[in-house]
């Protein structure tokens, strides 16, 4: 699954969100870093420091096209690393893990 | 393998007169990587030691208090550093630093890449560590030895840019793997050189041995931190941890594979949690 930053008023901020930029106050001091989950407490707070919107990291669907395409570069980036580590036992066995890996965290 | 030449053959004398050449790590660092397998190693004067090194306590510092460590301020002397991470901790932190600052990227082969070697080297370190913790073994031994696996290739890109050269050349005609195309054109691996520089540097002979055997471990006498750099080597190649997009993934040994005899839910742990750690310690290591 891709995801992209879109700015959303507080009470919009699904729980548990994921904060797509660094929060500062009004005087540029960082609130809270890019990255961080928006745990109920976290958001009661940014509304007493009086912040009223935040990026946040939203999911957005990939065309059926756009995730072939990924699987198929995937596939050929890793064919080609693995090209002189032989096809059976442990090689095999370590590009099916990466692979699979891979997949799991475009989904 | 074909196309091989005489004109680039390095015997083993005039590699070690090179190696000599090579500057020396500090003392206390020399020190610390010796005593990773001796017991007995008197920790507090090699505490004390460290702390009189001050380009070294300050490197140590920087990368105690980043957030890779998650101990943002709360560490400010060698005493602190040991404190929170422990003795061994301190002496994996200290040695990589030292490595890591001990060779510049001015005046190497052209054709060597060495941001994406330290990239790599920090990739397998954290492979091996993350390895080495599911094995419930020694983490930072596996940590120092994984990092240092190919240092062998720093010091024929630093001592011998020209021969580098020609078998990155050599390599890319033939489109073999690094450790055939260096035998090939300098009748020499980088694994062998590697193993002269423990030497020169005086590492444990744990750590000497894991960085001769990384890509024929069954063959090496103390085999279970070879197994484990071998495969941390595999796993660093197959992420792509070295961010040149040139990954090579070398055949990986059933012997080292087996055992270490991790399932799919470990790997697939490891791989997340490498790649959640490696951008942080490249920029603090190797930036």
């Amino acid at each position: 699954m891709r995801h992209e930053a879109r700015e959303m008023a507080l009470d919009s901020v699904p729980l548990d969100g994921t904060l797509a930029a660094d929060v500062h106050d009004a005087h540029g001091a960082l609130l809270i870093p890019a990255g961080a989950t928006l745990a109920e407490a976290t958001l009661n707070s940014l509304r007493r420091r009086g912040i009223e919107s935040v990026s946040v990291l939203v999911e957005c669907p990939e065309d059926p096209g756009q995730t072939e395409a990924r699987q198929r570069e995937l596939e050929r980036r890793l064919r080609h690393a693995f090209r002189l580590a032989g096809d059976d036992g442990p090689a095999r066995e370590l590009r099916q893990l990466v692979t699979d890996y891979r997949r799991s965290r475009a989904s | 393998m074909s196309g091989s030449t005489t004109q680039w053959t390095l015997d083993p004398a005039t590699v070690a007169a090179q190696v000599d050449r090579l500057p020396a790590l500090p003392d206390v660092v020399v020190e610390l990587i010796g005593s990773i397998d001796d017991p007995d190693a008197d920790t507090d004067l090699l505490a004390r030691k460290i702390a009189r090194d001050q380009a070294l306590v300050a490197r140590l510092l920087r990368v105690a208090n980043s957030s890779f460590y998650g101990l943002q301020g709360k560490v400010s002397s060698v005493h602190d550093a040991i404190v929170v991470l422990g003795f061994r901790g301190v002496r994996t932190l200290a040695t990589a630093a030292a490595v890591t600052g001990c060779f510049s990227a001015q005046g190497l082969a052209t054709r060597f890449d060495f941001r994406a070697f330290w990239a790599h080297s920090l990739g397998v370190a954290l492979c091996a560590r993350g390895i080495a913790r599911r094995l419930r073994a020694n983490e930072e031994n596996a940590f120092t030895a994984a990092l240092l696996h190919d240092v062998g290739r720093l010091v024929l890109a630093s001592r011998f840019p020209h021969h580098f050269d020609a078998v990155v050349a050599y390599r890319e005609r033939c489109d073999c793997l690094w450790q055939e195309a260096e035998r090939d054109v300098l009748g020499i691996d980088h694994a062998q050189i590697g193993c002269a520089l423990a030497g020169r540097w005086r590492f444990a002979p744990l750590v000497g041995e894991a960085i001769a055997w990384h890509h024929r471990p069954e063959s090496c006498e103390i085999q279970a931190l070879a197994h484990v750099v071998h495969v941390a080597d595999a796993l660093a190649h197959a992420l792509g941890l070295a961010g040149d997009g040139a990954s090579l993934v070398p055949p990986v040994s059933a012997v080292s594979w087996n055992a270490l005899a991790l399932d799919r839910e470990d790997f697939l742990a490891l791989f997340a949690e490498v790649e959640g750690q490696h951008a942080g310690i490249c920029e603090l290591l190797a930036g």
